[in-house]
């Protein structure tokens, strides 16, 4: 597995239909490491579309992560439909040229780099079947003549039972077949070689490597827009924003809660290192909220082994510089245990 | 039959069926009532200690300020409706600098026991701690 390859800032996601997506593996490992955001893995295999065990990408990302990462002007948003059809019209025929000889290239070298790799596999196998051979032979000449010495001693009938050894004399036939056609294939070998090094490369000569489209080189790559278009820009929940950034400004991952029953799934640290601690819920700052739901929540974390988290950002007053994430009030509930 | 709004937001009952319920039933001492604003609360001792710190070690024997560690409570109706805002407003109607620190050493955050008044009178008790605090059992 190659290193992951430095990304730029800003990075382009792509927006289909509401949903902000990731399509470069590169970029998806750097958002995780760098801005602490998992999103979710929402590829599935073409053939098995309905099972949801191996996901990948592309990854998409929760409203409020992408919204997050606009704001902090890590990454921007374009319009995927669009993106994809200006990409593929101003690709110009030369461009074209220069892609597919790039690509020809590419599987060549892959594909002498494979080739490299089998001839000095089998040159391996000869050298040792070689010494196998040798010491067989040598084994067979020993034996031949123990037997010889034996049959001039003993009488023509008991033979049969004389030539026990020769199981043992025989065994070394095949391996010595199969040594001696090695041998013979030996000296095709460099041939074949030195074939693919000279001839362009066929189908019958070679397995083909497809290279997979990278999205971030050149062509493909989505430029910033001159003009963002608001229309695109993520628009979270501005209940629920607030305590979004709250937790993630200290340090949080959060994922998104619906199957847990709540917004956000708090873990603090990476979530494949870390369980949860908080289920939370993001709230209006005069948005009301049964006592029924306060005491099924308390009922539901500690049920879980977490803290149920309700919360919510009071409106800016006047004097305070503090933003959003810093102004939010949360409270953590969990059952009083008597 | 549910009580009307007057008798929900009328606190002294539910002052004091927490009050009665901490006294004779959670065995509690040093039970005060608080006349706050925007709510009344309750304040006591429980016999044990009935939050112990995650990152307390948990086969030592509880400290003599964990023995003595007052809580507070704060009685509400089961039928009312609350908001971040009231519950940030009843947080800070809470005295500073009686908190104490956690078991890391550093100050802790406020906490409170959200004491839930049902219609039949049975209370349950949450706690609800003033910003992000780690949960107990994990």
């Amino acid at each position: 597995m190659p290193l992951a390859e430095p990304v730029q800032e800003p990075f382009p996601i792509y927006a289909v239909n509401g949903t902000y997506l990731l399509f470069d593996v590169n970029v998806v490992s750097h958002v995780r490491k760098k801005h602490h955001m998992c999103g979710v893995l929402s590829g599935t295999l073409p053939q098995v579309p309905q099972q949801n065990v191996f996901l990948g990408l592309p990854l998409q990302l929760m409203v409020e992560e992408a919204a997050l990462l606009v704001e902090k002007g890590a990454a921007y948003v374009v319009d995927d439909v669009t993106a994809h059809k200006k990409g593929l019209k101003e690709m110009m025929e030369e461009d074209k040229k220069r892609y597919m000889d790039q690509r020809n290239e590419e599987i060549m070298k892959t594909a002498l780099e494979h080739q490299a790799a089998l001839e000095a596999k089998k040159a391996g196998f000869i050298a040792i079947s070689k010494d196998k051979k040798a010491k067989k032979d040598k084994e067979k000449a020993e034996k031949k003549a123990a037997k010889e010495a034996a049959e001039n001693d003993d009488e023509l009938l008991f033979g049969p039972t004389k030539s026990e050894p020769a199981p043992v004399a025989v065994d070394p036939t095949p391996a010595e077949a199969s040594a001696a056609s090695a041998v013979s294939e030996a000296p095709e070998a460099p041939e074949a070689s030195t074939d693919t090094a000279s001839k362009p490369v066929t189908t019958d000569n070679l397995l083909l490597h497809y290279p997979i489209l990278n999205t971030s080189t050149f062509p493909f790559h989505s430029p910033l827009p001159e003009s963002s278009s608001s229309s695109l820009l993520p628009r979270p929940n501005p209940s629920s924003y607030p305590l979004y950034k709250h937790l993630h400004s200290r340090g949080y991952f959060l994922s998104p809660g619906l199957r847990f029953g709540c917004q956000f799934m708090a873990y603090p640290g990476d979530s494949l290192r870390y369980h949860s601690h908080f289920i939370a819920n993001g709230l209006g700052w005069d948005e009301e909220i049964d006592m029924i739901d306060i005491v099924g929540g308390g009922r539901l974390g500690t049920g879980v082994k977490k803290a149920w988290m309700f919360g919510g950002c009071p409106p800016k007053q006047e004097g305070d510089e503090r933003g959003e994430e810093d102004r939010t009030r949360v409270f953590c509930v969990e059952w009083g245990g008597f | 039959m549910s009580y009307s709004d007057l008798a929900v937001s009328s606190h002294p009952h539910l002052i004091r069926i927490v009050e009665n319920h901490l006294l004779n039933h959670a065995d509690w001492r040093s039970v005060t009532q608080h006349a706050f604003t925007p709510r009344p609360l309750l304040s006591g001792i429980p016999p044990e200690p009935v939050y112990v710190d995650p990152d307390v070690d948990p086969s030592k024997p509880p400290t003599e300020a964990a023995l003595e560690q007052v809580e507070w409570l704060l009685p509400v109706d089961l039928r009312e409706k609350w908001s971040p805002r009231k519950m940030a407003e009843v947080f800070d109607s809470l005295p500073e600098g009686v908190w104490g620190e956690n078991a890391k050493g550093e100050k802790r955050t406020k906490r409170m026991l959200l004491a839930v008044v049902a219609e039949d009178s049975t209370v349950s008790y949450y706690f609800v701690h003033d910003g992000i605090v780690k949960p107990r059992q994990n």
